[in-house]
């Protein structure tokens, strides 16, 4: 044995902890700039409610000027570590918390981004949120990308001033 | 319509505060501990079944493995050469336990000090061993070390420790997964561990054969010091080697002979 079969036993470790910190320091990031923006748009809400609930009569939907279908799309990926974690709880089992953090800020910024596409709009009405994995193959062998799309839809409104 | 007042949230219910780096070392020694726990315990069955395995499953699974060697055409010399071993492998034979095995010898023509075995009885030997050996004794001390690991059953162990560690692994998470490779590196080091020991073991069981046989311990010494002087390679990689560091090996051979007392004919020169 030489110094190339150390190498392949010692990468995996080095590349768990590299991925730990370049993953921590990434979400810290992007938690930042959510949280930001977030507040930027607290004056637009995204409501799951239908249309026919909130415009009941003839009188309200006079007041609308302007329906259009927004969208925001985000495309996450797993880091090695976040991946390495959760390969290990695959054989206990339970709750995948490692994973969770990164679908939270996939949909907070796919919602972020629909928002984005209607800055002056009054509300965001029936929004709907989907996910869908992309490159599944080979994703939980390590090899293939593991990465999941949340794409989150709805009807922004504007109101007559 | 409904009246809007903007208010932030606070806290995040979707994400558990847990430390995902406590969750690693946790997960990774639950499971690490786990899988050591059935690989000792596999271990320690096949160590039992593999003493009751008869010669002759022995021989078939020589016979397989006869077939991934290179069979070369062979010299004048390389017959000669054969024929020494032979004649060695005849003065063993009265000490040698297990009367069921049949042995072949084989030379091959390379430039690497190696001799190896494997099961059924077959003993493969480089012919560099030759050139650079100075007595019959170093060759009769090769020899018996690999008798040393029929006598344990040894290859039958190791084969069977690596297959019950393939079967775990594979049954438990796949056969290409990223964890299993982990753990396998993880436990490789065991799996080392267990070979070193079985090597020790062999070269004492040499030691003992070489006495009874040859009635000195001669060329024990005289190889291993030669192996651990062209040795370069750092204590450190040996972590991880199916056999020890040659320097120790050196020095324990030392130490058991003179703890059984086995005769050395120049004992000065060392």
């Amino acid at each position: 044995m030489d110094y190339g079969d150390l190498i392949q036993i010692f990468l995996p470790i080095v590349l768990v902890i590299v991925a730990y910190f370049t993953g921590t320091k990434v979400e810290a990031e992007h938690y930042k700039s959510i949280i930001e923006r977030e507040k930027r748009f607290l004056n637009l809400p995204a409501l799951t409610m239908e249309f026919k609930s909130l415009f009941k009569d003839a009188e309200s939907i006079q007041q609308i000027e302007r329906a259009e279908l927004v969208d925001g799309s985000v495309v996450i990926s797993v880091d090695y570590f976040k991946h390495f974690v959760a390969s290990l709880k695959n054989f206990f089992g339970g709750a995948l918390n490692s994973y969770e953090s990164l679908l939270d800020r996939a949909r907070r910024e796919a919602i972020l981004r629909m928002k984005e596409k209607a800055p002056n709009s009054d509300m965001i009405i029936n929004l709907k949120l989907e996910t869908s994995s992309i490159g599944k193959e080979g994703g939980s062998s390590g090899k293939g990308v593991l990465t999941v799309e949340v794409l989150a839809y709805g009807t922004a409104i504007s109101l007559k001033k | 319509m409904i009246e809007y007042t903007p208010k932030e949230l606070e806290g995040n219910v979707n994400v558990s505060s847990i430390s995902p780096v406590k969750d690693f070392f946790v997960l990774l020694a639950g499971l690490f501990g786990l899988i050591l726990f059935i690989y000792i315990l596999l271990g320690i069955l096949v160590d039992i079944v593999a003493g009751y395995i008869p010669a002759k499953f022995e021989n078939s699974l020589g016979n397989l493995y006869k077939a991934s060697i290179v069979h070369q055409k062979q010299s004048l010399e390389i017959q000669q050469e054969e024929l020494k071993i032979q004649k060695i492998l005849q003065k063993f034979e009265p000490h040698f336990a297990r009367k069921d095995l049949k042995f072949t010898v084989q030379v091959i023509d390379e430039k690497t000090v190696n001799a190896f075995a494997y099961p059924g009885g077959h003993i493969v030997v480089y012919s560099q061993l030759f050139n650079q050996s100075k007595s019959e004794n170093e060759i009769a001390f090769v020899l018996a070390h690999e008798l040393g690991h029929y006598a344990g059953h040894d290859h039958l162990r190791a084969a069977g420790r690596g297959l019950v560690f393939v079967l775990a692994s594979v049954v438990l998470f796949g056969s290409d997964s990223q964890i299993s490779q982990f753990i396998s590196e993880l436990l490789s080091v065991t799996h080392m561990k267990f070979s070193q020991k079985q090597e020790l073991k062999a070269d004492y069981y040499a030691l003992d054969l070489l006495q009874k046989a040859y009635g000195n311990v001669d060329g024990a010494v005289e190889f291993m010091s030669q192996m651990s002087d062209a040795d370069n390679n750092d204590q450190f990689t040996y972590f991880f080697a199916t056999h020890p560091y040659p320097k120790t090996r050196l020095q324990l051979l030392k130490n058991k002979i003179q703890d059984k007392g086995y005769s050395q004919s120049n004992p000065s020169q060392k």
